[in-house]
Order: C-alpha cells, then sequence, then structure tokens
C-alpha cells in the first residue's frame, strides 16, 4: 500500500491567513497541488477584491453608467448571491455590505450615524438587476462587496481542484471557513470551534469528512470609530438578541459561510434541513 | 497539536506540522432589506442561471472553462442540497 503524508501549507489571501493540509504521496504532488490552489485563491481574491483599484468588483462600484457587462465567473458570483439573498430574507445582502462600507470612514459616532442613515436606502441588492451577464443599477450609490462569500467559493474551488488532481483527502481552512475531504491518516479530520473569550480553548470539537465549516463573529473583524466597535456584520437588532458567534456545518462553505452570517443578522431564521448548527454563542 | 482556523480550530488526529493562525470567517455587512422592490432571485431562477452557466462552460471559447465548470459544479452542489430541504427549527442548539 503507498503511503501517504499529511503536507502543510501556509498562505495569505483574502486578509486572512490560509492553511491547507494535503494527504499526498510525495512532497511534489502535494506542492504542485498546493501551487495550483495558492494561485486560485489569489486570482480570486485579485478579481473580486473591494478595496483593488484594478479590481472588477472596483470597477463596478466606480461606475459611471448603471449597465455593465459581466464576466461569466462574476455573473455566476452575483446570481449565487442574489439567490442567497432571497432564501436568507434579506439577512445576506452583497449591497448592504458594499453600500455601508462607505460609513465606516467616518470620524466619529455622530458621522457615521448619519452616512448610514444617509445610505441605507441605496443598501440593498433591489437595486440590482441581473440579465444573462449583464448587471443594471437603478441608482449611483449602491455598490456591491462579495467578501461575505468570495473566501467560502474560493475554499470550494480548492477542495474541487484538489480532488481533480487526484489528492485523496485534505483539509482547506481560509480565515475559519474550511472544508475537507477524506480522512486524515485513516482518522476523520478533527475540528474544534474557538472560544471567543478564551482563544487557547475549544467551545466544542467534531470529526469532519466531506464536510465544510464556518463560523462568523464579531470578535475578529470591526473598525474602530471613537473607541466603538463597528463590526463587519451589520446587524439591524438589538445587540442582547442575537448571537455573537455563529458555527454551521454545511456540505458546501458558501453554504456554511452564508448562513452562519445570516443567523448572526437574523437570529429567528430557520436553518435549512441539509446543514446543521453546530454551537452559537450568545 | 492544534491548528487554529480563527474562531473554528482545525484539530487532526496524527500530529504532522504543527501551527496556529488567527483570524475569524468574514462576511459581508448585512440586514434585511429596506425597500418593497424584489430583491434576489428565488430557486427556478438560480437554477436557471446555473444551467446557462453550466452550457457556457462546455460551449464557450472564451471562458476561462476550468473556472466556469467549478462554478457550476458548486451550483448544482448547492441546488440539490437545497432541493430536499423542509425547514424545520433550530431547536438542537447548543449555546455556549
Amino acid at each position: 500500500m503507498e503511503s501517504h503524508t499529511v503536507h502543510f501549507y501556509q498562505f495569505e489571501a483574502f486578509s486572512a491567513p490560509c492553511e491547507l493540509h494535503i494527504d499526498a504521496p510525495t512532497p511534489s504532488v502535494a506542492n504542485d497541488a498546493a501551487t495550483t490552489v495558492i494561485k486560485n485563491a489569489k486570482r480570486l481574491e485579485h478579481l473580486y477584491s473591494f478595496f483593488r483599484d484594478d479590481s472588477e468588483i472596483y470597477a463596478l462600484n466606480h461606475r459611471t453608467q448603471d449597465n455593465h457587462l459581466l464576466s461569466d465567473e462574476l455573473s455566476g458570483l452575483i446570481q449565487l448571491s442574489l439567490f442567497y439573498t432571497n432564501i436568507t430574507q434579506g439577512a445576506f445582502d452583497i449591497a448592504m455590505a458594499g453600500t455601508l462600507k462607505e460609513a465606516t470612514k467616518a470620524f466619529s459616532i455622530h458621522e457615521y450615524t448619519i452616512q448610514k442613515e444617509r445610505l441605507s436606502p441605496y443598501a440593498s441588492s433591489s437595486h440590482l438587476h441581473l440579465e444573462g451577464n449583464l448587471l443594471s443599477f437603478s441608482n449611483s450609490t449602491t455598490k456591491i462587496d462579495l467578501g461575505g462569500i468570495v473566501k467560502e467559493y474560493a475554499v470550494d474551488q480548492s477542495i474541487l481542484l484538489l480532488q481533480s488532481m487526484g489528492i485523496n483527502a485534505a483539509l482547506v481552512n481560509f480565515g475559519g471557513d474550511l472544508a475537507a475531504f477524506g480522512s486524515c491518516h485513516n482518522q476523520p479530520w478533527r475540528v474544534g470551534i474557538q472560544d471567543p473569550q478564551n482563544p487557547e480553548s475549544n467551545l466544542v470539537e467534531v470529526d469532519i469528512h466531506t464536510m465544510s465549516l464556518c463560523t462568523s463573529g464579531h470578535s475578529k473583524r470591526y473598525t474602530l470609530i471613537q473607541e466603538e466597535r463597528i463590526s463587519h456584520i451589520v446587524i439591524p437588532i438589538k445587540k442582547a438578541e442575537s448571537y455573537s458567534q455563529v458555527s454551521i456545518l454545511a456540505p458546501s462553505t458558501v453554504d456554511a459561510g452564508i448562513w452562519s452570517t445570516a443567523l448572526l443578522v437574523n437570529p429567528t431564521l430557520i436553518l435549512p434541513t441539509h446543514m446543521q448548527l453546530l454551537k452559537t454563542v450568545q | 497539536m492544534t491548528i487554529n482556523g480563527g474562531s473554528a480550530a482545525a484539530i487532526p488526529l496524527q500530529s504532522y506540522t504543527s501551527s496556529s493562525v488567527q483570524s475569524q470567517s468574514s462576511a459581508s455587512g448585512m440586514a434585511p432589506s429596506n425597500t418593497n422592490k424584489k430583491s434576489g432571485i428565488d430557486t427556478a431562477e438560480f437554477s436557471e442561471a446555473a444551467q446557462a452557466l453550466a452550457q457556457n462552460a462546455n460551449t464557450s471559447s472564451t471562458t476561462d472553462t476550468s473556472s466556469a465548470k467549478m462554478q457550476s459544479a458548486l451550483m448544482q452542489r448547492i441546488l440539490s442540497a437545497y432541493a430536499s430541504n423542509t425547514p424545520t427549527s433550530n431547536s438542537a442548539l447548543a449555546m455556549a
């Protein structure tokens, strides 16, 4: 029987630390697979960045006209996003994310509140219309941000890439959005959910086999305005009524990631039955 | 040995290379739609879009077909998961 070793790689993409654990017969096979995955992750990061001035998203958000012919892949990503906007009853919305980002540039909470109020009417995917690859905006203020989907999408693509290269087992972890397939030395991949209050310990541990796990929360990513934390996730309800962290197991990383965020936004949403709510923190 | 993936920490049962990273799942800022206009697309529309993409992935001479095929495969996987869905309550939760 062929002897395999799990090879480990670290890199940074999507402003997050990323890891690959690839079970392969030789370092050369693992290196080739890792190189392909990293190259694809960087490609997605580059193409769909909100901030890079040479990204397709940047061009859309700094548009001089309302109609744009998108690349096939971006069109598919936006279709996917609009599908999730519908099934999460608006809890996931790429236009909300993109449009309200402008308000976080404010120097004071007072200014942030005013800007948020001004931008809110435009912060909805109802201002987007996608027909084939033709995307139309109903106004010049609405912006889109794929930050809530592209990293998860990249994890799913990584799994598909690794499988297409003949890899039988791997774990892909992009900043806490992770997916695994196969087994690690004939054992399931064991995954833990970090305690946001005590990062040295785990709240829960679970074995995963051909599954994705995503955790969304407010503890790591936020903007400071006058010492007040403005979360990267906009919560329309009182903090006391919402979760501070949600972890979901699902067949795809896109599914797990979007629903973990959607439940942060709206804890009354009912999770589809093909996924599992693994852990919540209030 | 613990491999931290932000708030989700991966802990393989066997030891090989140890590492530690600190991050958390990214997420778009979100909130319920504040207009009465249609927001998002339903499953049927999404299915149509996925089929169009799959067709394009197989026939286009200009599209990056490997990316398009991967995207199409992912969309089909998502669609099939939602096809057999019966929403229930989230009562199986364990709160920290």
